[in-house]
């Protein structure tokens, strides 16, 4: 479906309070993020912290109804201390068994996803409405108009794929927390994890857990991020076109003789300025 | 590429994770839980939006079409309306859900209505299509390059950008001349002109009578008017028309000085479309027209003819001469890069990134030693061990005095027993320190500052441009090291794509870079070469600026009297700088000034009159340099019996046709 960006009418431009409402693209991602930001109420309010929930919908909805680009940066600042200190003020309340018991709890999954939700759909009306792709240049025109993404390019079923992404990375989450918190790392083992053994903090004769758990997951991100590196490079490998291949070679080439070559043209520059001032003998 | 907004949340995020995972799992796993999953949801993202861009936006094509009257065309017309299609379209098996297409427009041009940008959906097999209209004003190129792409994700953590290079130029022809050509298409009379029946007035054997004049010896008895003769009662023949046709031969000039000015708007294009004007009118005329283009090296020639063909080959000829742009000689190369790296980086983003056209620090290390003073750091660095090497090696005599110096220096800087041999060895090391500090801040200064910038955008351009040329490793450091190439191959890359250069008028004794002298020389050669060929009535109109040659017009001179002892006619038509007054207003006496009152018996005296501002004396003197030459100039020429004709910049065609008109029709009569 190709559509031209301006084909929409002025009063359901979304770049307008009224028309964030009207436009129907706009509108039902302004009511995915509201539904997400009322989950995340839902699920403080259960843990006991009203306060924050209600900070969180307040900063969230403003975020995300005045086009804040700083909102999501904030929410997740807040999240954070409101899930240190539920009540708002120190000092926090201490779980020997908080790992064990926040596997797979139902309120966490359903927190990090409308998080995940709330996050996209205030991306996107972002997007919609103000700012889709950076500008080119460090400091563009003051009348240049700004980039967004039509309205009219929003795909059906968009809403119900971020539906689905939102539930699937939240379980991913998951899914690594677990392996994060049942393996630990031994550096001195042939195989370096094992499965952990022992309850609560500490352990005598390895890494203590909270550095095995920072081993654990930079090395998973640290084993995906290469994998990817691996599959992506390879792939643009594949598509890169005789001029890139080119450019490269030519480029490693000049990278391992670029000094010789100074030194030669260093010395033509000379041969040349005596060549045209020969009483001088000197360079230009 | 990861966005500023990405870069943002990635942070935040590892922070959130970091904190979470390490410091707070005994208080909550939320913030470590929440963090998974929106790593969780980065990375899908950017896996997803590096596959889209992989599998289709590599595989996007452009595909454009010129359409003028409702059909594709190979070249447009000046001063008429014309529409760029363009489709962009993928065969990769993904969609790019949100891309930003626009189609860089060519120099030069009139955007008229239409859509050069847009945004779009790009399933597989679906186009985007963009439609706008333009308008060329001047004859000259026309050079599309291509459309540039941008793709993000729906999020704006992840942004591609590329170049759908797709350059194809097309010529601008002249515009086709209204006033003569209506007058000769709106059947006036019933049937074109044969050929040679023009009004010509020339004596010659045709069939129109001419002129009446006294008899001769040797004129032919059928050609005496009997009545006439019998009137005044002397012998009168009778004169008529020639019916050779004109044969018209311009000769334009294509000189460095002649292409100066925006794209479009140079006194080159002005006179080409002048040229242009002249030509279908004599071709309108039934008469033969030539072409002759010179520069300051050579002379290209098209003989005359008369064909349709003829006449379109030469309209091309005059469009790809009108789209000459200045060279660069004398231009700074800084001036060059500044112009040449922004448009390198929108036409070529994948040979300008910094993953493949690299600059290493080493290369920006400034080196110590091209200094002469550097070889003294040199040695201060190697002092201990030549110190070391003169002891064990050197006779005593060498290092003696040394040794026993320095002992002494350390004996005055300790005053004290005990600390002399640290001192000694402080004062052996301290150069090397101090050298070696010396030395790394000298070469560390390359990395940062100007000329770090500088350097890295000349290496990158000149890869570029080595890799279009084919001269490798070799032609980039030939490119980064001498200014004269570079200027030159960064001046052709942007004469091609018809971007206009800084070009210094005068040179660094102030005079006038641009004046050309030694295009004399070609246009004379062909001027004689012209004759030498001729038959009979030939018209030659020289456009040309030829104003400020001055003494170096002589072989032009010569070549007209040449053309002119011949019996040919010559026209020179020369473009009169914008903004220059005529020199006839110049000679015009100023206003009679209102009459002074009667001066009083005492005056107070006047403050001294305020000195002009030094622009405009320099205005002033420049234009009075400019009609002393321009005079002198029409002297020269007008000597020879050629005529001088001043092209404004409002001049319309139609003026210089009706000069010709007058011209061919006055000297006819002498």
């Amino acid at each position: 479906m190709t559509t031209p960006a301006d084909v929409e009418p002025d009063a359901t431009d979304p770049a307008t309070l009224r028309g964030l409402f009207r436009n129907p693209a706009a509108r039902d991602y302004v009511f995915v993020g509201l539904g997400a930001l009322a989950m995340v109420f839902v699920v403080l309010f259960q843990k006991g912290s009203d306060l924050g929930g209600l900070m969180l919908v307040l900063v969230g909805a403003a975020g995300l109804v005045l086009r804040w680009p700083a909102a999501p940066i904030f929410f997740l600042l807040l999240l954070l201390y409101f899930s240190i200190f539920p009540f708002g003020l120190p000092p926090a309340d201490e779980n020997p068994f908080e790992i064990e018991d926040g596997r797979f709890r139902v309120t966490d999954l359903v927190l990090a996803a409308a998080v995940v939700v709330y996050l996209a759909s205030h991306y996107r009306v972002y997007g919609l409405t103000a700012l889709a792709v950076p500008a080119e240049t460090k400091y563009p025109r003051k009348d240049a108009p700004p980039a967004r993404r039509p309205a009219a390019l929003v795909r059906r079923g968009e809403v119900a794929r971020l539906f689905y992404t939102a539930a699937a990375v939240a379980v991913a989450g998951q899914l690594v927390w677990l392996f994060a918190t049942t393996v630990e790392v031994d550096p001195t083992a042939a195989f370096p994890l094992k499965a952990a053994e022992r309850r609560g903090r500490g352990a005598a004769d390895g890494l203590p857990p909270g550095l095995t758990r920072f081993v654990l997951l930079a090395g998973v991100v640290g084993v995906g991020a290469l994998l990817a590196r691996l599959v992506f490079g390879y792939w643009r490998l594949r598509r890169m076109t005789p001029a890139e291949g080119g450019m490269i070679l030519q480029d490693e080439g000049w990278n391992e003789t670029r000094r010789e070559r100074v030194r030669l043209e260093t010395w033509r520059f000379w041969a040349r300025g005596r060549a045209d001032d020969p009483k001088r003998g000197t360079t230009r | 590429m990861l966005t500023a907004r990405g870069w943002w949340f990635l942070v935040v995020v590892a922070f959130l994770l970091a904190l979470g995972a390490l410091l707070l799992t005994s208080f909550t796993v939320v913030p470590a839980v929440v963090g998974l999953a929106l790593l969780a949801w980065f990375a899908f993202e950017w896996a997803v939006f590096q596959t889209r861009v992989l599998s289709a936006a590599t595989r996007l094509r452009l595909t454009r079409r010129v359409v003028q009257g409702g059909r594709d065309v190979p070249m447009v017309w000046a001063g008429l309306a014309f529409e760029v299609r363009v489709r962009v379209e993928h065969d990769g098996a993904a969609t790019l859900p949100f891309a930003l297409i626009e189609d860089r427009l060519p120099q030069a041009t009139d955007f008229l209505d239409g859509d050069n940008d847009g945004a779009f959906a790009l399933p597989p097999g679906d186009p985007a299509r963009l439609a706008y209209r333009l308008r060329g004003p001047a004859p000259g190129v026309l050079r599309f390059e291509g459309a540039k792409v941008r793709v993000a994700d729906l999020h704006g953590f992840f942004y591609h950008r590329t170049f759908l290079r797709d350059e194809a130029e097309y010529l601008i022809l002249p515009p086709l001349s209204d006033a003569d050509g209506r007058q000769r298409a709106d059947k006036r009379f019933n049937t074109l002109p044969p050929p040679g029946i023009h009004r010509l007035r020339r004596p010659g054997s045709g069939g129109e009578l001419l002129d009446l004049r006294d008899y001769r010896p040797g004129d032919p008895p059928k050609m005496i008017a009997w009545k006439a003769s019998a009137r005044r009662d002397r012998l009168i023949t009778k004169e008529y028309e020639s019916d050779v046709p004109v044969r018209c031969v311009l000769f334009l000039d294509t000189s460095e000085g002649m292409r100066l000015g925006p794209p479009g708007d140079t006194p080159l294009s002005r006179m080409a479309a002048v040229a242009s004007g002249l030509a279908q009118a004599a071709a309108g005329n039934r008469d033969l027209v030539g072409l002759t283009t010179f520069d300051e090296h050579e002379s290209k020639r098209t003989d005359p003819a008369r064909t349709k063909l003829h006449t379109i080959n030469l309209l091309r000829r005059l469009a790809e001469v009108s789209a000459l742009q200045p060279g660069t000689a004398g231009t700074p190369a800084d001036q060059l890069t500044r112009r040449a790296y922004p448009l390198a980086q929108e036409l070529y983003p994948e040979l300008m990134s910094r993953r493949v056209n690299a600059m290493p620090l080493g290369r920006l290390w400034l080196p110590l030693l091209d200094r002469w003073w550097g070889w003294l750091v040199l040695l201060a660095v190697l002092y201990p061990a030549l110190m070391v090497g003169a002891v064990f090696n050197a006779p005593r005599w060498v290092w003696k005095p040394w040794v026993e110096a320095m002992a002494m220096a350390a004996e005055i800087v300790t005053r004290k027993k005990g600390g002399t041999w640290v001192n000694f060895l402080i004062l052996m090391v301290l150069p090397v320190v101090l050298g070696g500090l010396f030395w790394l801040i000298y070469g560390v200064r390359g990395w940062v500052g100007e000329r770090r910038l500088r350097l890295t955008r000349r290496k990158r351009l000149a890869a570029v441009f080595a890799l279009h040329d084919g001269t490798g490793p070799a032609g980039i450091e030939r490119l980064v090291h001498d200014d004269e190439v570079y200027a030159g191959r960064v001046g052709r890359f942007l004469q091609e794509r018809q971007i206009r250069m800084p070009v210094p008028l005068y040179d660094d004794r102030g005079r006038y870079r641009y004046r050309c002298p030694g295009k004399a020389r070609p246009l004379a050669e062909a001027l004689v070469r012209a004759v030498g060929r001729a038959r009979d009535n030939e018209l030659y109109v020289i456009l040309a600026d030829l104003a400020e040659l001055g003494p170096d017009l002589a072989p032009v001179v010569r070549a007209a009297r040449v053309a002119r002892a011949r019996h040919h006619h010559v026209m020179v038509v020369v473009p009169w700088p914008a903004g220059v007054p005529s020199p006839d207003e110049a000679d015009r006496p100023p206003p009679a000034a209102a009459p002074k009152p009667k001066p009083r018996a005492w005056q107070p005296p006047r403050p001294p009159a305020r000195p002009k501002a030094l622009l405009s004396v320099v205005q002033a003197a420049l234009t009075r340099q400019y009609h002393e030459a321009f005079r002198a100039f029409r002297r020269a020429v007008g000597q020879t019996g050629a005529t001088v004709v001043r092209v404004n910049d409002g001049d319309p065609i139609q003026v210089v046709l009706d000069r010709l008109d007058r011209l061919r029709g006055m000297r006819s009569r002498r």
